[in-house]
């Protein structure tokens, strides 16, 4: 189908540059037919029968016509037997079939040309032989015969061979994708090696079942993570209950029971919760309640927050503010975020220890730093730490969903900002850059 | 013991009954609601239906309705949506297990007036009832006073009998959000979402360690408690009398 528009197309276009070739041929021997007539006209009778010799004289390629003719149309010089048929005496230039004299063939000779009345009633006809435009016709039609039809049933050939490929090799990565379908997650599509479009639309394909696999297998441990954390709590439930239910010694201990399996529901049902919360900020599209927040404030109501539960802790919380910090996004997300951090490092830090909160001016815009006196995460558990749903053994005895970083980091994607723990242990820093192009920053 | 207290309060205020109507339908969760909320003496109406609940809210009369988010045949938030349209502005506690923040301020604004997250305590419940049922005193004067305390909105000054009480801005909140809804529980949740204002749940006791340090400041040594804890559930500002 675009084979053929393409062959007819080509065709159109051929035709275009000989009919303008042709044109622009015509008009140039006209011009110039037109102007030698009228050069000529002006001359006296005796010189222009020399003139006309002259002209024939170095006529060496025999393309040239000239005559003049009585009013009575015997020829007086020239190289014409008689006047050409059908060329009008008007001084304008005519398509005609011209009859030499002396041919060296029989044929008359297809020219242009002009026919002039001079003023003592003579006729002069001056003409070109037109044979180039008549060869170039030709010359036009051999190619079209020669070149142009052989190409049109190639480029046909070769676009049904093609699209049968292609469309043999469509069903092959259709064969595929039904089987990825059906759970071979693994497969892979096939490529050609040709890095035709088609090719590449399969590479990016893999690409993406690779970056999915990617994530399953992440999520499948994330599961399992989950429903450690779920399961963990559930068998406390179980076995408390069960055994309750068969050695019910006094009302008191069944009391103690269900307060206890209460409180287990309880830490199931926030684990749930901060998955499901987690899951919410990743997902939404919350860049539109984004607002101007100054950072500052943010900070010092994180401190009032969190002074009581310090000092319920034995513990110093200090709070530096260096700068404004003037940065946009979602306000109750990144004091969710912060709330996180701060108690998480309370949670860490012994009695008698101390929490520092600082904003200040970094590299890559303002820094909220939350650091403590306990014991730090250890240099080899740092990446795992940034990892989603990741819970430390440590974090399992802590009171809490243990997903407090998680969900941290979800804040943080969300906004585009960066997270990093700094130095080295004991004390753990978070540092997190609250600029929207921190994250692609260099660290 | 708070079942005792509220019927004082009901004998106090002679208020009749408040009949709630529960659309919910999980019929094991239904029954437990139904148990708990009358024990604490209010009088509960089940429908398992939204068609049924929509039904019955035309002909008979409500004095708070506790309706499920999802729910078979029609949408909790269409219920809602449906009522209010028809002039009826029976308070709404919507109870979801969809936790989402969005999903909540998404129920707000279908209309309803609180919402409850399951799996939820049964206190938490009954005090959303409660705070559902009997608003907040809002008075234009610009003193407060519940027995021996009194709060002067303007100037932020706290005073119990004759002793002057130094007070946060956070604290001072804290008491004025108490004071109005004296005599009522008041739960963590609550107290973090209205007088800190913030949508998330807190991660630590932290609503517990600013009622300390208030309690400390109202209620000394020898003085009467005015807070006192309810196990498991909250805080609530009493007089006793």
């Amino acid at each position: 189908m675009l084979s053929a528009a393409f062959s007819v197309l080509t065709l159109v276009l051929f035709f275009f540059i000989y009919w303008q070739t042709a044109i622009y041929e015509t008009n140039r021997i006209d011009a110039i037919l037109n102007s030698e007539a009228a050069a000529l006209a002006g001359e006296p009778q005796p010189d222009l029968v020399r003139a006309v010799g002259m002209r024939l004289s170095i006529d060496l390629h025999r393309i040239t016509f000239a005559a003049l003719f009585t009013p009575q149309g015997t020829l007086i010089a020239g190289n014409l037997q008689q006047k050409p048929a059908g060329l009008p005496s008007d001084g304008q230039v005519h398509s005609v079939d011209a009859n030499r004299l002396n041919p060296t063939s029989s044929d008359l000779e297809p020219a242009r040309a002009i026919a002039r009345v001079l003023p003592n009633g003579d006729l002069l006809v001056i003409g070109r032989n037109i044979d180039e435009l008549v060869e170039l016709r030709g010359l036009v039609q051999r190619a079209l015969i020669l070149g142009l039809v052989p190409a049109i049933l190639l480029s046909l050939v070769t676009s049904i061979v093609l699209s049968t490929r292609t469309l043999n090799h469509i069903k092959v990565i259709h064969q595929a994708l039904q089987r990825i379908i059906k759970g071979h997650v693994r497969e892979r599509l096939p490529t050609r090696g040709t890095r035709d479009d088609l090719d590449l639309l399969v590479y990016a394909v893999n690409d993406m079942l690779d970056e999915i696999s990617m994530l399953m297998d992440e999520l499948r441990g994330i599961g399992d993570n989950i429903a450690h954390d779920l399961r963990m709590p559930l068998t406390r439930v179980r076995a408390r209950l069960e055994r309750s239910r068969s050695q019910v010694v006094s009302t008191s201990a069944l009391e103690q029971t269900v307060d206890l399996a209460i409180t287990d529901l309880d830490q199931i049902s926030a684990t749930i919760t901060a998955i499901l919360r987690i899951g919410e900020i990743e997902s939404a599209n919350r860049q539109a309640a984004f607002t101007r927040i100054d950072l500052g404030e943010l900070v010092t109501e994180l401190a009032e927050l969190f002074q009581p539960i310090a000092e319920a802790a034995g513990i110093t919380l200090q709070a530096r503010i260096r700068e404004e910090g003037a940065v946009v996004g979602d306000p109750d997300l990144l004091m969710e975020a912060f709330v996180n951090l701060v108690d998480n490092a309370l949670k860490f830090t012994p009695s008698g220890g101390t929490v520092f909160l600082t904003l200040y001016q970094g590299a890559h815009g303002p820094v909220v730093r939350v650091a403590d006196t306990g014991p730090g995460i250890p240099l080899d558990e740092r990446e795992a730490v940034m990892k989603r749903f990741y819970r430390s053994d440590k974090s399992r005895h802590v009171a809490g969903s243990g997903l407090g970083l998680s969900l941290v980091l979800a804040v943080v994607r969300l906004h585009g900002y960066a997270l990093t723990i700094v130095g080295d242990p004991p004390g753990c820093v978070f540092e997190m850059t609250c600029a929207s192009d921190s994250g692609r920053a260099p660290p | 013991m708070m079942k005792s207290m509220r019927g004082e309060n009901r004998m106090e205020h002679e208020e009749a009954q408040p009949r709630l109507l529960l659309v919910e339908d999980d019929i094991g969760l239904a029954v437990e609601i139904e148990a708990d909320l009358a024990a604490r003496g209010f009088i509960l109406c089940h429908e398992a239906s939204g068609t049924a609940a929509l039904e019955r809210l035309r002909t008979d009369r409500f004095d708070l309705l506790l309706l499920d988010r999802l729910l078979p045949g029609l949408d909790g938030l269409a219920i809602i949506e449906t009522i209010r349209a028809e002039g009826n502005r029976t308070p709404v506690l919507v109870l979801s297990a969809l936790s989402a923040v969005d999903e909540r301020i998404r129920g707000l604004k279908a209309g309803g007036d609180d919402y409850l997250t399951k799996p939820f305590a049964l206190g938490e419940l009954a005090a959303r009832v409660e705070a559902l049922l009997r608003r907040p005193v809002e008075t234009r004067e610009t003193v407060l006073r519940v027995g021996p305390l009194e709060i002067d909105l303007i100037d932020r000054t706290a005073r119990r009998g004759t002793r002057d009480i130094e007070l946060l801005p956070r604290e001072f909140k804290l008491l004025e959000y108490l004071m109005r809804r004296a005599g009522q529980v008041v739960t963590r949740d609550m107290l973090f979402a209205d007088v800190w204002h913030y949508r998330f749940i807190p991660p630590t006791n932290l609503v517990d360690v600013h009622m300390g340090r208030l309690r400390r400041k109202i209620d000394e040594a020898e003085e009467t408690p005015l807070i006192h804890s309810i196990r498991a559930v909250g805080f609530m500002f009493r007089v006793p009398d």
